[in-house]
Parts: C-alpha cells; structure tokens; sequence
C-alpha cells in the first residue's frame, strides 16, 4: 500500500515502526483478533490497529516521556507517537483501536 | 543471532528484524557476552529493523555493563536503526 502513496522514505519508515509497536502492544496486552485497516490520502497514510481487548487503562499512555516505562508497552506506545504524525485512541463495542496517521 | 566470545571483546552479531519475536534471544545473547566480563560489542551491521522491546534488551544490557564496569559498544548501526536509539535518547551508545 505504502509503495502508491505520496510519503517521504522517513515518514513510511516512522509508520512501519509505529504499527509495529502498536501490533506489538495488541499481541501482547489486547485480546484477538488484530486487524489491521489502512488507506492512502491525499497527505500520507492512515492505519488502524483494533484489537478486542480495552487497551491501555490510562488514556495519556504513551504520550508523556516518562511512560517510557516496561509494562503495558509505554516505551513502544511513546515510540509509535515520536514516529509517525498522530496517534489517536478509540474504544468501542468490538474493543480497542490505535489510529495512526503518517503525513509528510 | 551469533555470539562469539572467543574474541576480545565479545562480540554480539545480530541480523534481520529485531522486535519483541527476538528480543529475548538477543538479551540472552547479550547476557551470555557480558557473563565474560570484558565488556561486549554489539554489531548491527546486519539489523534491518529495531524495535523498543529490543532496544530495551539493548539498554538493559548497557545497564548491566555499566553496573559491572565493562564497555558496551553497539557498532555499525544503519540509518535507521540509528533513528531508533536517537530518538529514544540512547544514541551516546552507538559508535560513531
């Protein structure tokens, strides 16, 4: 997919790794199944990571340098929002989904 | 992943991806170099992907180094791989 679309070699390398993390942190702390959804837009890119579980029970996860911490994947969460554009949370009747936006 | 502690240092050479699959080999790999006591290199040449599990076997180890007074260096990191540790503050590590 990302080999169509319009982003810099960095900002594609920073959302594999982003999605990687996010995979990751599914595999280990959510619920199965892990799906995986993305698109191109006209800015970059856009996945989605929803897992069946509640994610993480702290809503700022990830987003503070000191949750660069073991446990409930706080260093790959804060990884994921240092590389790629935004990172948002969603919670919702079928579980949990990290949306991950890469532009540039 | 191969550890050769025949040489001095040891030396640690990883390949491929590392990620959350091969994190735990590559702290027993590490663990298994710094056991030696003389410090360990950890070659990157071959690394195409690092992610913060791995990176955190990595620092853990650094740690452990430190802790035990033994060098620690991580050699030939790619671009990318460099990205990696410089973002998450840990770049002093990495050879020039």
């Amino acid at each position: 997919m990302l080999a169509h679309g319009g982003l810099s070699p960095d900002a594609e390398e920073g959302l594999v790794g982003a999605v990687s993390e996010v995979v990751t942190n599914a595999a280990l702390y959510g619920l199965p199944p892990i799906r995986l959804l993305g698109w191109l837009t006209p800015g970059g890119a856009v996945l989605t990571v929803t897992d069946g579980g509640e994610g993480p029970d702290d809503p700022e996860a990830g987003r503070r340098p000191e949750a660069r911490d073991p446990g409930e994947g706080g260093l790959g969460l804060w990884l994921a929002h240092q590389l790629c554009s935004e990172v948002a949370f969603g919670r919702h009747d079928d579980g949990f989904t990290v949306r991950l936006v890469a532009r540039g | 992943m191969t550890v050769d502690i025949a040489v001095a240092p040891p030396r640690v050479a990883a390949s491929g991806e590392l990620d959350a699959a091969s994190a735990a080999d590559l702290a027993r790999a590490i663990d298994e170099a710094l056991s030696v006591g003389s410090g360990m290199v950890l070659d990157l040449a071959a690394v195409t992907f690092i992610d913060s599990s791995a990176l955190r076997a990595v620092t853990v180890g650094v740690q452990r180094a430190h802790d035990e007074a033994q060098p620690f260096t991580v050699s030939s990191a790619s671009k990318a791989v460099r990205r990696i540790f410089e973002i998450t503050g840990v770049s002093s590590i990495l050879a020039p």
